[in-house]
């Protein structure tokens, strides 16, 4: 599930459930699309989102690396503890900028 | 608690009950094979915090076997729990082409790219212990173990 907001240059999108081989897909499509608007930046709050693996984060890491081809940045903010974990175990806590 | 009220059941016996799941080799199912494994690992006494790591490895583990093991006319996932006094072990196996494990290689995690060997770290990362078989034409078979309390990685 996915909500999204414009603010200035901003994107602002509210991720909500399970990152998993099964939703990443859809989430990959209706986020990698809100990079032609070539935003500043994307804030991504994951208060709601119950789960991540590999698969979703190798949606984060696109999100990324496109945003970074025109000086754009990806935040994350409000992980779950679980969630957070998975970053830090891959060590993309220090490739994101993570707030909360 | 759970394991020991088991254990007083069967005696002074070592404890090895064996649960298993067949899936469809569907991404859509993952979540059911995590639900399951979080309830089997509530049962035995798991904490929290290792019942989370579970839950990703074993989806790691199945994630693989469907985007790399639907080559054959049984198209399914197979996952065997074996519930003991200490651990949990989890094996997972399709009948893929199998792939060298021996092979893969560390992911870069400062300069990540979207594919390969992120999922096979998370599992060695949240595991006790990870065993892989993969033998030609028989496809991939990965064992990971999980103890509880003192021993696991995590206290």
């Amino acid at each position: 599930m996915i909500e999204i907001k414009r603010e200035a240059e901003k994107i602002l999108i509210k991720l909500a459930g399970e990152a998993d081989v099964y939703a990443s897909p859809e989430m990959k499509e209706e986020l990698y699309k809100l990079l032609e608007e070539k935003p500043k930046s994307i804030v991504i709050d994951c208060s709601e989102l119950n789960y991540i693996d590999s698969t979703g984060l190798s949606i984060f890491i696109g999100l990324l690396k496109m945003q970074k081809e025109h000086g754009g940045d990806v935040q994350l903010l409000s992980l779950q503890p679980h969630v957070r974990k998975i970053f830090n175990i891959t060590s993309l806590d220090k490739v994101f900028g993570i707030e909360g | 608690m759970y394991a020991e009220e088991i254990k007083e059941q069967k005696g002074q016996k070592e404890l090895e009950d064996i649960i298993e799941l067949v899936i469809p080799s569907k991404p859509q199912y993952v979540s059911v094979v995590r639900l399951t494994a979080s309830g089997i690992a509530n049962r035995c006494g798991m904490d929290i915090e290792g019942i989370e790591d579970l839950k990703v490895a074993l989806a790691e583990a199945c994630t693989n076997a469907i985007t790399h093991g639907r080559k054959c006319k049984d198209d399914v996932v197979r996952i065997s729990f074996k519930v003991q006094d200490k651990a949990l072990t989890v094996t997972v196996s399709d009948c893929g082409a199998g792939f060298n494990h021996t092979s893969l290689k560390e992911p870069d995690l400062l300069n990540p790219s979207e594919e390969g060997g992120l999922g096979i770290f998370i599992i060695k990362s949240l595991m006790d212990e990870v065993c892989f078989q993969s033998p030609a034409a028989e496809g991939t078979c990965i064992a990971m173990t999980k103890y509880f309390g003192k021993e696991g990685k995590n206290g």
